[in-house]
């Protein structure tokens, strides 16, 4: 069954030193060869590890390569399920970054995922009602 | 208060500012006043220490400063973006 992981628990599986580190490792290694991401989530997480995280570049894309690129498998969103997921959010009157999550959803959905795998539980909820949160 | 003498050439040569990328700027207190005042800009934080390891689950990891919770980092840099 492929499992869909959003970027926040992506990133913590990054830090062993992070509060959600041994959840997300768990929830990773649980997924095994079904573990899939949007390839937004992919630069999503790049952006975090060198911009508030500070990481140098270089340690951040060994780390993108090492983790996300080696242990998530691609989920291609077309053109078509951008437009879906952005007139989905003007239905529901939502602006701003929480796209993103949507985003994901969208991820989710085009596999089959049962749930999303986040720690933006409360996100989802607005974005992806049909969908199970774990 | 520090008085400033032209040369010869009527140039007035300002002392260099302290930090690089700083600047004087002047301001215009009142029709026979002009100040300068030293502007530096914001120092830029440095990067977190540390180094990519290979952690116990078998794929790599930092090991070393983590500046602050990954997923607050990831919302804070979301809502950034954003506002950008």
């Amino acid at each position: 069954m492929p499992e869909y992981f959003d970027s926040t628990v992506a990133v913590s599986a990054i830090f062993p030193g992070s509060a959600n580190h041994a959840d997300a490792s768990a929830r990773l290694k649980a997924a095994g060869d079904d573990a899939y991401i949007i390839n937004h989530g992919v630069a999503e997480v790049f952006r975090t590890l060198t911009g508030r995280l500070r990481l140098p570049p270089k340690a951040a894309a060994q780390l993108v390569e090492g983790v996300l690129l080696a242990r998530f498998k691609d989920v291609h969103l077309s053109r078509d399920d951008y437009e879906g997921v952005i007139k989905a959010m003007a239905d529901k009157n939502l602006s701003g970054p929480i796209i993103y999550d949507a985003l994901h959803a969208a991820g989710a959905r085009k596999i089959g995922a049962a749930s999303i795998n986040t720690y933006n539980r409360d996100h989802f909820s607005k974005v992806a009602p049909d969908l199970k949160v774990d | 208060m520090r008085v400033l003498h032209a040369d010869k050439s009527k140039r007035i040569v300002l002392p260099s500012p302290v930090r690089p990328f700083s600047a004087w700027v002047p301001v215009l207190v009142t029709e026979k006043e002009i100040r300068l005042i030293a502007y530096e800009p914001p120092t830029q934080p440095g990067l977190a220490k540390g180094r990519v390891v290979v952690g116990k689950d078998g794929w790599p990891v930092w090991e070393g400063e983590m500046v602050m919770d990954p997923v607050a980092a990831l919302n804070q840099d979301r809502q950034e973006d954003a506002n950008a």
